[in-house]
């Protein structure tokens, strides 16, 4: 039971739901469509799992006062308070969305855009036209970077058509592929999944 | 300079969240803390009022939809997790979302994700009168082939097959620099927003 039980209904659930969806009749629709139901259900609690070990990293580290404690403690007291507050007072709530809009997203805004200056030490590494792979990647990126700001069109009008192009064409043609070869390979375990032969899922336990 | 108690809030945390560019610091981790924990206790919230309330509040109290009782049970065999005798109780919800996940990729995802863009790529490879196209086509053609030979690994790739697979991987380089570039672009363009937030809006500098 511990082991082929998960199995078998990984099995029966994702051949109910692939009968259901494939027959379409009135008799099978409202199966694909309970299943899906069930399956927003149960995703909807996973949340609750991530809070809880959330709680237990850094509940440990306030018992055992470990370096830099304080931070947890204040994460326990601030993720607990704004539940309570979202709870009790409802998702309306003017201190709940103040909080929201007010604290989280600037934070949010600035950590993202602190990304431009990593990713500028990250650009002099990837751009060092070492070899002919390098330096395409330079040009593309150049190119594209060039041409989608007004400096672009101030130096030529060609640039901004060639950054164009080089997102429509070349780089639509290698995205493609890569999505194609994604969904080749999304198949293939979905069918190891099903057959009971990705059991992977189960060795952390 | 704002009075809005609001904008210097704002700005604080914006000045104290850029700090980290200097180095690793106390206001940083601060701030650190603050976001994790308001971000986590809104998707409770918001995961409360959308999933579960619905489902337990309204469709098993109110509507009296039994039926429901499955897959709140198998959603409360999860938190088995944290018991070490029965641990292995919580492989059953993971089996039902693996076997449903699996099966909406086999029936949902193949359309669009492989069917659709392998149609895209059927192009006519000669454009009467359009001379631009053509190329285009061809050049959108090329790259799919190409790139796809790159990612073939049940072989060795010798020869014609080595050559073409190399073209492909020139392919990528185009798309990971124009990717690359793009993504650059969109993170300046925030760091140009909160720059004028902290230059118009807190300073009122009309910048």
């Amino acid at each position: 039971m511990k082991r082929e039980g998960p199995i078998a209904l990984l099995m029966i659930s994702g051949v109910l739901y692939i009968v259901s969806v494939m027959l379409a009749s009135p008799v099978m629709e409202p199966v694909a469509a309970t299943l899906d139901d069930w399956y927003k259900i149960v995703v909807g609690f996973i949340n609750l799992v991530g809070i809880i070990s959330l709680t237990q990293v850094n509940g440990r580290a306030v018992l055992r006062k470990s370096s830099g404690w304080f931070y947890n403690a204040l994460l326990i007291v601030v993720l607990y308070g704004y539940i309570i507050l979202g709870l009790v007072g409802g998702v309306g709530n003017v201190a709940f969305t103040r909080i929201y809009d007010n604290i989280l997203t600037p934070i949010l805004m600035t950590i993202f855009s602190t990304l431009t200056f990593w990713i500028g030490s990250a650009a002099y590494r990837a751009f060092r036209a070492k070899n002919l792979d390098a330096a395409i990647l330079l040009v593309a990126g150049i190119v594209v970077m060039i041409g989608r700001v007004t400096l672009g069109s101030a130096i030529s009008p060609a640039i901004p058509k060639a950054a164009e192009w080089i997102l429509n064409f070349p780089t639509v043609a290698g995205m493609r592929a890569i999505e194609m070869g994604a969904a080749i390979g999304g198949i293939v375990l979905a069918l190891r999944m099903i057959t009971g032969l990705e059991r992977s899922f189960m060795s952390n336990d | 300079m704002s009075n809005d108690i609001w904008v210097w809030i704002g700005a604080i945390l914006t000045l104290g969240t850029y700090s980290v560019l200097y180095k690793d610091n106390p206001v940083y981790r601060v701030l650190e803390a603050l976001f994790v924990a308001i971000l986590a206790g809104h998707s409770v919230v918001i995961n409360w009022f959308n999933f579960q309330k619905p489902t337990i509040v309204n469709r098993l109290g109110e509507g009296k939809e039994l039926i429901v009782v499955i897959p709140l049970l198998l959603a409360a065999l999860m938190y088995f997790r944290y018991s070490r005798k029965f641990a292995w109780l919580a492989r059953y919800p993971m089996a039902f979302l693996m076997g449903i996940g699996a099966a909406y990729v086999l029936t949902k995802n193949l359309k669009p994700m492989f069917l659709t863009q392998a149609r895209a790529t059927m192009l006519p490879l000669w454009v009467p009168g359009d001379f631009g196209a053509t190329i285009n086509n061809w050049v959108v053609v090329l790259g799919v082939a190409s790139v796809l030979t790159y990612f073939f690994f049940t072989v060795k790739k010798t020869g014609p097959v080595h050559g073409f697979s190399r073209i492909g991987r020139i392919y990528l380089m185009i798309a990971f620099g124009a990717l690359f570039a793009d993504t650059v672009l969109g993170r300046v363009s925030v760091t140009l927003v909160r720059f004028q937030f902290l230059l118009n809006d807190w300073l009122g500098l009309g910048i």
